[in-house]
């Protein structure tokens, strides 16, 4: 026999409590009335008594709100049978009980702050599911299943999209899996943190030319194989979205790019969570942005670029495709910028300039007017050594 | 060094053998001394004859030798190999076991030694075991010294070797001590009867005749090969050196008396002295050149 | 030697592995106590082999520390002797042989000496034998340099993985069998549950999920007989929408952990269960692992769960409350993903 204590309602007008503290310690044997714990409203402090003889073993935490009616602790006949109460919702012998949600709904509940208990008054008779407390989150019913795999369209390579943050939940398929292409790199390290980082995307795999890298795991990632890998790992459903992170051959780069969009396999950014992008940017996809970067009003970027850390996009500026931006540059108002450009670090774009196609741009240097496609800007000055 | 045209079995022989073992394990005392060696060595100083006349009697083509601590002799009347024994013991990679076994784990051939006491003996009727399957004609010969034979695995070995009549001989080295022990604190009974109750025949020789060990030898190796199942040769000796370097508290008049009846004098008394003192010369040239060409 | 694929039990399984390895190569000999026909072994996992191979079995005095260096010597001379120890327990007496002998003569002779040997034992409880033939040991045999430890799950082909080792190891494995695993049919899939594609006959691990699409909320990882627990506790998450992978691996020491890594970098939250008592535990070798290798990876640090650590007793309630149990291994997860 398990008899189960419920949060009572102490206060008409508050439909919580605090459990200040247990006075029996886990397990302990009780006799019906005796006291076991504490409990406190915003208007007065009660004490509890045991409703059964039996074994106490608290559910509830001392110090912690627990909504009226939520079962705080259950009493057993018999101590062997012990952990059937964690999470076991009502705590009553499982199997009879009628279930009003399955542990993932609570879980999943209680890590967005959801009120199950009220979720399941709300809808007499059913099991609550993972998939009806998402729902209650985002304020609409539940449709598909939530374990349904995403199912992304072909991505057209021309097509933008705004980067407007979606509300990801961080639990079974709720967040994207990614594929980092040439992964096991430097740049992989910090793509594969920036993904870490966020609460919707997860690591799927790296791919790597590397065949020593192959089996192996990398920067806490799987090395799934080469790039010929990639079809049948899309096939198998492994990832959501694939990303490219090697830089040195910017040809190659936006070749495979192409070829994987043609053969229908859905690119996707990655995005650490430090950089900030205003309102109205556009986006296309394939781009990484690593960390503290800044997309100012109105920014636009187009597919397959990679951004490493402290780039500055400023307002109405246009990027085009399969560039490659080292550490803190800024491109400064309304600048475009071209396709298959490469930066080195510390470029500075003054406003309204246009850089051409297929450019590559020196470290360091800041550029003061317009720069004409399949141009090589040196920078001013290398550094001069003389002795003290 | 260049062995004798004499049969294995004669004195002759034996003293050859027995002179190369004295002449290495005296100069790895020495190397000691000098600091020129890492870890420890066991000599069996003064219980050459034991080695050299079991080794005589065995068919070296197919018989397994398993041997213990105290095992360069067992390892040179087999292979003879000095070089590569000294060159083990210094630790280098030209060393028989590329100095990774050293003094106590050498390998060569059907040659196998180790440290752990007693530990070989169910490994020995295991090989016998092997060598019985295959009907190789070949027995398993085992060194060990009377302290080893308070282990228990001894008498577990003993029974399977009996039970299955293995062809497996123990060779007791009864130097009288285990380390620092005299028999007589750590032993009961009677060592040399503990193998009787199995059925296990047993023969017992003066350790420090070569002669002697020999003719022992070889009727319980013929025994043993015949199938009649294995069998233990029981050999008195002395141990004149300290039981690895230096750490000897046995007594000074006990020792020197035992010099007197060690084997190698008994084997000169019986052959010309220009033999062996040829042998001397030869065999000191012979590890001389060696440790120079290791240094 | 081909896959054995009749459905069968795990003893079965070893039992036609052990037949085939015998069949498949004449330098297989089998040695133990009790091992001979009718009786066939304590636990019948070498029944028929005497009757089929009368002179490759043979049945030994009770002498676990010389049989085992029977082995040994046996190996080095050419053979590829398995020994049976009656019970897992009673590997002590083995301790020596195999560590200061059958292991050392591999490697410590300067070149490699081929020493294939497999010493193939009953491990574990939940059969009412009390506290010295009940217990979980082999964590005290794993690290050993040059030692494979092998324990399947009923989840492996168990009788081709045996097989596998007797035929292509060149150095000593110890081969570790659950009693309870015994009586079970060899694990294929169930409604809820489904098990990863592997390389049939290898010692691969093996991957059970309980389900079809998506990622796992947690992973399990164990080996040999907390397995089904460990299967049961996948079908009760199944029917809470609890996402998890079971993960067996059958080499336990030494251990390839980047199978396991591969399915924890996924879920981020690892479990890791083993029958043996708690403290200097396998799982505790399994979480350093995954910790060097997904360091700040993880959401929790990895959990092991083990028996408690304290004598078996015999009765059924107090065996019970003593090793570790499907109830446990289910409350902790939940605990993990709370
Ligand atoms: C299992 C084990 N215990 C202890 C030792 C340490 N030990 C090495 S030699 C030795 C004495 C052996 O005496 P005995 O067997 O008579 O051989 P002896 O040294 O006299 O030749 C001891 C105690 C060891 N090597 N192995
Ligand atoms: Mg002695």
């Amino acid at each position: 026999m398990i008899h189960v204590m419920r949060m009572p309602g102490v206060n008409a007008n508050e439909d919580s409590a605090m459990l200040v503290r247990w006075l029996v310690d886990e397990g302990a044997a009780v006799k019906k009335g005796q006291l076991v714990c504490e409990i406190e409203t915003t208007k007065s402090a009660v004490e509890i008594e045991a409703e059964a003889d039996g074994f106490l073993v608290p559910i509830a935490a001392a110090g912690a709100s627990q909504q009226v009616g939520a079962p705080i602790a259950v009493i057993k006949a018999n101590l062997a049978d012990a952990h059937d109460h964690l999470l076991g919702a009502d705590g009553s012998p499982a199997k009879e009980a009628e279930k009003r949600w399955t542990k993932k709904a609570f879980i999943v509940a209680r890590r967005l702050g959801i009120d199950i208990e009220a979720l399941a008054k709300a809808k007499p008779g059913a099991t609550l599911t993972e998939a009806d407390v998402l729902a209650a989150q985002s304020g609409s019913p539940a449709e598909a299943p939530a374990a349904a795999p995403v199912k992304p369209a072909a991505v057209c390579p021309v097509q933008r999209q705004t980067a407007a943050p979606r509300a990801y939940l961080g639990v079974g398929q709720h967040f994207e899996r990614v594929l980092l292409i040439g992964g096991a790199s430097g740049a992989g390290a910090i793509a594969v943190e920036a993904i870490l980082r966020t609460s919707h995307q997860k690591p799927a795999g790296i791919i790597d030319t590397n065949p020593k890298t192959h089996g192996q795991i990398v920067h806490g990632v799987p090395v799934l194989g080469d790039r010929t890998a990639i079809p049948e790992l899309w096939a198998e459903g492994r990832f959501d979205g694939a990303i490219i992170l090697f830089t040195d051959d910017i040809d190659d780069r936006a070749e495979l790019f192409n070829s994987l969009v043609s053969e229908g396999i859905r690119m996707t950014n990655v995005i650490d969570p430090s950089v900030s992008i205003r309102t109205d940017v556009k986006m296309g996809v394939g781009n990484a942005i690593m960390s503290n970067g800044f997309l100012a009003h109105s920014a636009e970027i187009g597919n397959n670029n990679f951004f490493a850390s402290h780039n500055v996009i400023e307002h109405h500026s246009k990027v085009g495709d399969h560039n490659a931006f080292g550490p803190g540059c800024t491109a400064c108002g309304r600048v475009t910028i071209g396709s298959y450009i490469r930066f080195g670090m510390h470029v500075g774009i003054e406003p309204y300039l246009t850089i051409g196609d297929r450019c590559i741009i020196a470290s360091g240097t800041t550029l003061t007017r317009s720069v004409p496609a399949n141009t090589i800007v040196k920078a001013r000055s290398t550094n001069e050594f003389r002795q003290r | 060094m260049q062995k004798a045209l004499t049969p294995r079995g004669s004195l002759r022989a034996m003293y050859e053998t027995m002179a190369l073992i004295r002449a290495v394990e005296t100069s790895l005392l020495d190397l000691f001394g000098k600091g020129k060696l890492r870890g420890t060595v066991h000599t069996g100083i003064g219980q050459e004859a034991i080695a050299a006349g079991v080794v005589a009697a065995l068919d070296l083509d197919r018989d397994v030798i398993c041997s213990n601590h105290r095992g360069h002799g067992h390892y040179l009347a087999y292979c003879g190999d000095a070089k590569g024994l000294i060159a083990e013991i210094m630790g280098r990679p030209d060393g028989v076991c590329k100095g990774v076994g050293g003094s106590q784990h050498l390998h060569k051939k059907n040659f196998y030694s180790n440290g752990i006491l007693g530990g070989m003996a169910p490994v020995s009727v295991g090989m016998a075991m092997g060598e019985k399957t295959k009907r190789s004609g070949a027995i398993v010969v085992q060194f060990a010294g009377d302290g080893a034979l308070a282990e228990g695995a001894f008498y577990e070995a003993f029974n399977m070797a009996a039970l299955w009549k293995l062809p497996y001989m123990l060779v007791v080295e009864d130097n009288g001590y285990a380390q620092s022990t005299p028999k007589a604190l750590e032993q009961s009974g009677t060592l040399a009867d503990r193998a009787k109750p199995f059925g296990i025949r047993v023969m017992e020789v003066d350790g420090n005749d070569a002669e002697a060990v020999h003719e022992a030898a070889e009727t319980l190796s013929d025994h043993i090969r015949s199938g009649a199942g294995p069998g233990v040769l029981y050999c008195s000796t002395y141990r004149l050196a300290p039981h690895s370097k230096g750490d000897d508290i046995r007594d000074k008049t006990e020792i020197a008396d035992a010099w007197t009846r060690e084997p190698i004098v008994r084997a000169r008394a019986k052959l010309p002295l220009e033999f062996c003192d040829a042998v001397d010369q030869a065999v000191a040239t012979h590890v001389r050149d060696i440790i120079e060409a290791l240094a | 030697m081909t896959p054995d694929t009749t459905p069968s039990t795990y003893l079965q399984s070893l039992n036609r592995g052990l037949h085939a390895a015998m069949a498949a190569d004449e330098a297989v000999h089998f040695a133990g106590e009790d091992v001979l026909d009718p009786y066939g072994g304590a636990f019948k996992v070498s029944a028929g082999l005497s009757t089929r191979f009368p002179d490759r079995v043979h049945t030994t005095p009770i002498s676990e520390g010389a049989i085992t260096g029977l082995a040994s010597g046996m190996a080095l001379r050419g053979l590829k002797p398995v020994v049976e120890i009656m019970f897992g327990d009673f590997l002590t007496l083995t301790f020596d042989q195999i560590l200061n002998h059958a292991v050392k003569f591999g490697a410590m002779y300067g070149t490699e000496v081929p020493v294939p040997m497999v010493i193939r034992t009953p491990m574990g409880g939940r059969r009412g034998y009390g506290p010295t033939h009940s217990q979980s040991i082999e964590k005290h045999f794993c690290g050993i340099p040059g030692l494979k430890v092998i324990s399947p799950s009923h989840v492996h082909a168990a009788g081709d993985l045996l097989g596998a080792a007797i035929a292509s190891e060149t150095q000593p494995v110890l081969f570790i069998e659950y009693k309870s695993l015994y009586p079970l049919p060899l694990f294929t899939g169930s409604e809820l549950l489904n098990v990863a594609p592997a390389p049939t006959g290898s010692y691969a691990t093996r991957i059970v999920r309980n389900f079809e699409t998506g990622e796992p909320d947690a992973v399990l990882i164990g080996y040999g007989g907390v397995a089904p627990l460990m299967l049961e506790v996948a079908e009760r998450l199944a029917e809470e929408e609890i996402n998890v992978s079971v993960v067996l691996p059958a080499v336990i020491s030494p251990l390839d952990i980047a199978p396991i890594a591969q399915e924890v970098a996924c879920a981020r939250r690892a479990l890791v269960v083993e029958e043996g008592v708690a403290g200097f535990d396998w799982g505790a070798e399994v979480a350093a692992r995954l910790h060097e290798t997904l360091f700040g990876k993880l959401d929790r640090p990895v959990r092991r769960l083990a028996s408690k650590p304290q004598i078996i007793p015999t009765s059924k309630d107090g065996e019970a409350g003593t090793l570790i149990s499907a109830d446990d291994i289910e409350a902790a997860v939940y605990e993990e993903l709370a």
